[in-house]
């Protein structure tokens, strides 16, 4: 096992150091004292970790590089229309800056207001299903075919009652999104001690009081986790109806560089369209770490 | 005063008074739940289809057709529904063996190395939070239009909670086991096979449910950007020629579809996690 902790492993056979002892009738003193020594490897534990640090960076380095170089070398051999390589990509990213810049501001608005309502839905309806066990039996079955059904099959549906603006993919969005803070909802609303539940009742806590100051806390890191899947589902929803009603935003760029075989503007908003991705998933866990640590609670591991 | 009122019941007595009594009232409250939760549901279907209703009636049929018009829909064009469900399926069913396996294998490649798990780690982190279906069009341009591109895109979505699952599941491993296994001398291969595996089985079948889902919503965005055949291209196709009923009837058959595969994922991961004597991992 890789020795992981702060400490040094040897630690404790220094338990007794001796000043002085007896070697063959002789009084040796050691060259070096018990608290030199557990100095020395700590300094040597940190160093290692240093080391290490730079190493898994320089590799996660070298992968992304290669990648890219296998891109290139790949691409190279292909026309540039089929399949262009990362320079080709960053040149159709550029020439059509303009149209993408205006999709990605679409597509942004739309997966915030997405995610923002479907967050508030998921919160509101887990927690009286959370609460209310009669409602839980009422609803399960309608939440297991929620879960099961592809939401994002919906999108040609809700285009054709709320046209090709924006309005369909919010609320294809937040269809979408609501589901993994409702699910988690409930698991953190249900999942309160014992303990802390007896003594709410008998300091005669009402209801209301039990609701925010107890269980809802104790969703939070549940609730947390949630929004990170709410995040993930609410992009891949918005640019699936952006595929279907192709008009505002990175999806209609997508699809018009498809007709149009304008292949690196495709690549270009992709590029553009996974930035978005990974800025609004380190935003949402960003705010899970402020959340979290404002209410001295434990991250969830992973 | 009547002589039984001062027989004192025995301590049995009031333990079987108290336990029938508990018994009674705990079926009461079960048909109860029972009777409650029926009449809810049945509430709430009744408020589905009326919701349909008026709104078909509020609507035009050409944008929300009610629900009769669905069922109508549905009868007049079984033919086309049946002639698109196949290769739907297929495309689920073969994104999902492609992604599950590969996904598998280099899980446990990958867990194999505790230096090449840590560098890979925040690619897998990036990996999730990457909308993966906007490859859909991508993968047309380079894949055509056939079969290929749509179980590509089913199967790289389906890949990547497999991968996670899997090596997370290796590693979560019984320290306990572990220390005992190489205490008796096992071989790394024999840790792997006999201990490894079995920890990591409940999340990689709850990683094969999940890709069971992705798989399903992969061919179906894939068949939104090139399709000529599949219920997603009949969607789509339906939306553009405002035939909205059969839109309708085929959004029933793909959430029957969708519906069937999740069901079979589930009850395997129950089966599979029975099987080994294994308890579904917490979420």
């Amino acid at each position: 096992m890789a020795q992981t902790a702060d400490r040094p492993s040897s630690m404790s056979t220094y338990a007794v150091a001796p000043a002085s002892h007896l070697v063959d009738g002789r009084e040796v003193t050691p060259a070096i004292t018990r608290r030199e020594l557990e100095e020395r490897e700590i300094r040597a534990v940190r160093e290692r970790r240093r080391r290490e640090l730079i190493t898994h960076n320089a590799a996660r380095v070298a992968v992304f590089i290669a990648v890219l170089v296998g891109w290139h070398l790949l691409a190279a051999r292909y026309d540039s229309n089929l399949l262009p390589g990362p320079l080709q990509t960053y040149a159709g990213l550029v020439r059509s800056w303009k149209l993408i810049s205006a999709g990605a501001v679409a597509t942004l608005v739309e997966i915030g207001l997405g995610f923002g309502l479907g967050v508030f839905g998921g919160l509101v309806l887990g927690s009286i299903i959370g609460v209310s066990k009669t409602m839980q039996g009422v609803l399960h079955p309608f939440l297991v075919l929620y879960q099961a059904v592809p939401k994002t099959g919906l999108a040609p549906m809700i285009v054709l009652i709320l046209g090709f603006g924006i309005l369909p993919k919010v609320v294809l969005a937040a269809m979408t999104a609501v589901f993994p803070v409702l699910e988690n909802t409930i698991i953190g609303v249900q999942r309160v001690e014992e303990d802390s539940q007896r003594l709410f009742r008998v300091l005669g806590a009402s209801p209301a009081q039990t609701y925010f100051k107890l269980r809802l806390i104790n969703a939070l890191p549940y609730i947390m986790t949630g929004l990170r899947g709410a995040i993930v589902l609410a992009t891949v929803s918005v640019v699936v109806t952006e595929f279907v009603a192709g008009r505002i935003g990175l999806g209609a760029v997508m699809m018009t560089g498809y007709a149009q075989l304008d292949t690196p503007m495709v690549f270009g908003a992709l590029l553009a369209l996974t930035a978005i991705g990974l800025a609004c998933y380190f935003t949402v866990c960003l705010i899970e770490t402020l959340v979290l640590r404002w209410f001295n609670l434990e991250l969830p591991a992973s | 005063m009547a002589p039984e009122a001062l027989v004192q019941p025995s301590d049995a007595d009031l333990y079987r008074h108290f336990y029938d009594h508990e018994v009674r009232e705990q079926a009461r409250r079960r048909r109860r739940a029972r009777i409650v939760n029926l009449l809810g549901r049945s509430v709430i279907v009744a408020a589905f289809l009326g919701l349909w209703t008026a709104a078909a009636a509020v609507y035009p049929p050409i944008i929300v057709p009610s629900p009769l018009a669905t069922w109508r829909a549905l009868v007049t064009e079984i033919g086309t529904l049946a002639q698109n469900t196949p290769p739907t399926l297929i495309e689920i069913v073969l994104g999902f063996l492609a992604g599950s396996v590969l996904g598998i294998g280099l899980g446990a490649l990958v867990a194999q190395s505790r230096w090449a798990e840590i560098v890979l780690r925040p690619y897998l982190v990036v990996s999730q939070a990457v909308p993966k279906v906007a490859l859909a069009p991508i993968l047309v341009i380079l894949l055509g239009y056939g079969l290929t591109s749509k179980v590509t895109l089913a199967a790289l979505i389906a890949f990547f909670p497999l991968l996670e699952n899997t090596i997370a599941g290796l590693r979560r491993v019984d320290l306990d086991s572990l220390r005992l296994l190489q205490s008796l001398g096992a071989t790394r291969w024999q840790i792997f096979t006999k201990l490894r595996v079995f920890c990591a089985l409940p999340l990689v079948f709850a990683g094969l449910r999940i890709a069971a889902v992705m798989a399903t919503l992969g061919a179906i965005v894939a068949e939104f950007v090139a399709g000529n055949r599949g219920l997603g291209a009949l969607l789509v196709v339906s939306m553009g020629t405002f035939s909205t009923p059969l839109l309708y009837a085929t959004m029933v058959v793909l959430t029957a579809l969708a519906f069937s595969v999740y069901l079979l994922a589930t009850w395997l991961e129950r089966k599979a996690l029975h099987r080994y004597n294994l308890a579904a991992p917490r979420a």
